[in-house]
């Protein structure tokens, strides 16, 4: 649907020039909901303009839809925006026309014909929940509800693609979740490519299907976005996703024997092997903390407990914990016997 | 000069200056209005931006805005009398003040042009909008509030200028003041023509933001 193909960009400045985008190649499937994470500065919100033709790349080519759209004219731009739309972190909605005309700008610039516009702006309303909203101007409307125009705003011309630039990132949490959940409505229901970008690891570990890690304007990592998150290859990339367990030092301290923290993945379950640990061998295993996280609903956890025993009971233990975890990672080797 | 005089008088001037401003502030809307978009346009890196155009129009608008009105209205002698046939009277007059008012205008026009939020600009143009399109849906329509703020201060700028009229026997309520009040030391007369001018401008301060606050939807 989308591919990107040695894509560079770069701004001329006083002294030489900036390059927001160094050399990307990638490939976003129909049908995706793919996100493209990393930091401010990264080169993401520029990337995705050259889509739809907001930023000229440099050097490369661009194709949507197989057309190759560093080629095209002016008007040709426009037809193709017919096929992108575009949500934005801020709404940039019109703030002296009402949600109505808002969405009945779309179809205007667009030559929706005139007489079943009123028709096509009700249903929009209705596919994002604000049909009572039809009078209302931008002003009155929480965030939610700006987004949510933004999002019937951009759907106005039933394009193939949608992108996202930073669209919760003004969002608290619960709404964050609720326009997740009408983007992800809308992707499976209308089949609308989705090109996502943003700094927020909680809306792309429950939006995305693929990601790409991207940082000083190269994509250092990309894939499934379980692939990625569960086994992150790029430092930036396992900050980034870095399942924090924070234990206060005070527990850690006060708490006797080897700290460790178990990693574990897919539907095998942790709790078990340490029940077995325990048994098995003359080992007494604590656990202190726990977390179990979803990435496109598949979960990963994490475990940290404390181990008292021998050592080679310990040893014992730990190799057969090992063979049945993904991952085993030592926090603390030894507790001091004061405590 | 008695109160019928002065009734009369009075009464004359307002008409002459109520002729003067609005012709000119016409004509400066539709003008001023324009040009100002010119500017904007021409300056935005989002839109058309266009250094020679943008540059040339500025200093244009510059240079009028320099010129004191009183030479500026001696200076359009030439253009008054080729549009006008004549340099004297209340309509001649107008000519300089439409030509101020465009001036003042465009550039008050510009500045409400560039409050409005770059993010609907770029909104628009990933609909596939067209110049037009921004134009008449989003920039005037956006603007509209700062553009009746801009209306208001020219206007009152353009009562004020419109003073300098009585020099080529033009009239006005400013010409009055002038000529009675000060040359002829009567103070009665310069009192009233002054509470009307401050009574007349803070009700187009008042009306005009009213009208400005009433059409904001923010």
């Amino acid at each position: 649907m989308i591919k990107f193909e040695n894509v560079k960009v770069a701004f001329k400045q006083k002294n030489g020039e900036f390059v927001a985008v160094k050399d990307v190649s990638l490939h976003i499937e129909a049908g995706d909901i793919y996100g493209i994470v990393g930091g401010s500065g990264a080169g993401k919100s520029t990337l995705v303009r050259t889509i739809n033709g907001l930023q000229q790349p440099t050097q490369g080519h661009i194709f949507v839809d197989n057309e190759d759209i560093t080629q095209l004219n002016n008007s040709q731009i426009r037809e193709l925006r017919k096929k992108v739309g575009m949500i934005f972190q801020h709404f940039n909605l019109v703030s002296r026309k009402t949600v109505g005309q808002n969405i009945e700008l779309a179809l205007k610039i667009q030559e929706y014909p005139k007489e079943k516009r009123k028709a096509r702006v009700e249903e929009l309303l209705e596919l994002v929940g604000l049909k009572d909203k039809l009078n209302a101007y931008p002003a009155s409307l929480s965030g939610g509800q700006k987004q949510r125009v933004g999002i019937a705003r951009a759907l106005a011309t039933n394009p193939k693609i949608l992108l996202c630039d930073e669209a919760t990132s003004a969002l608290d949490a619960q709404t964050t979740v609720e326009i997740v959940d009408i983007l992800k409505q809308i992707n499976s229901s209308l089949g609308i490519t989705i090109v996502f970008i943003t700094h927020q690891m909680e809306v792309a570990k429950n939006l995305f299907t693929k990601v790409a890690v991207m940082s000083e304007g190269e994509i250092i990592e990309h894939g499934t976005t379980y692939e990625v998150f569960a086994n992150p290859q790029a430092e930036l990339t396992k900050k980034l996703v870095e399942t924090q367990i924070d234990i206060p030092d005070k527990i850690i301290s006060k708490t006797q024997g080897k700290i460790i923290k178990l990693t574990y993945k897919g539907n095998r379950s942790v709790e078990p092997i340490v029940a077995y640990a325990n048994k098995k061998y003359e080992v007494v295993l604590n656990i202190l903390h726990g977390r179990i996280e979803y990435i496109t609903e598949k979960p990963i956890g994490v475990l940290v407990v404390s181990i008292i025993g021998e050592a080679h009971q310990i040893d014992k233990a730990l190799e057969y914990i090992k063979a049945n975890t993904e991952g085993i990672e030592v926090i603390r080797e030894k507790g001091s016997e004061v405590a | 000069m008695s109160i019928n005089e002065l009734v009369e008088a009075l009464w004359s001037a307002t008409k002459e200056t109520s002729l003067m401003v609005s012709i000119s502030m016409l004509i400066a809307i539709v003008v001023g209005t324009f040009l100002g978009l010119v500017l904007y346009i021409t300056a935005s890196p989002l839109l058309y931006p266009n250094k020679a155009i943008n540059a040339v129009s500025g200093l244009i608008i510059n240079v009028i805005r320099s010129i004191p009105f009183i030479i500026l209205l001696v200076l359009l002698y030439p253009l008054t009398n080729l549009i006008l046939g004549t340099t004297i009277g209340a309509t001649a007059v107008t000519v300089p003040l439409t030509v101020a008012a465009i001036a003042f205008l465009a550039r008050l026009v510009e500045g409400a042009f560039s409050e409005i939020d770059k993010g609907v600009i770029e909104a628009s143009l990933a609909m596939g909008a067209s110049l037009k399109d921004i134009v008449v849906d989003v920039l005037l329509v956006e603007a509209l509030p700062g553009i009746i703020r801009a209306i208001t201060v020219t206007l009152i700028s353009i009562i004020g200028y419109s003073s300098m009229a009585g020099t080529v026997g033009g009239g006005g309520i400013g010409d009055l003041a002038i000529r009675y009040g000060y040359q002829r030391y009567q103070t009665d007369v310069l009192i009233i023509t002054v509470v009307i001018l401050v009574v007349v401008v803070q009700l187009i301060q008042v009306i005009g933001e009213k009208a400005a606050v009433s059409v904001t939807k923010k």
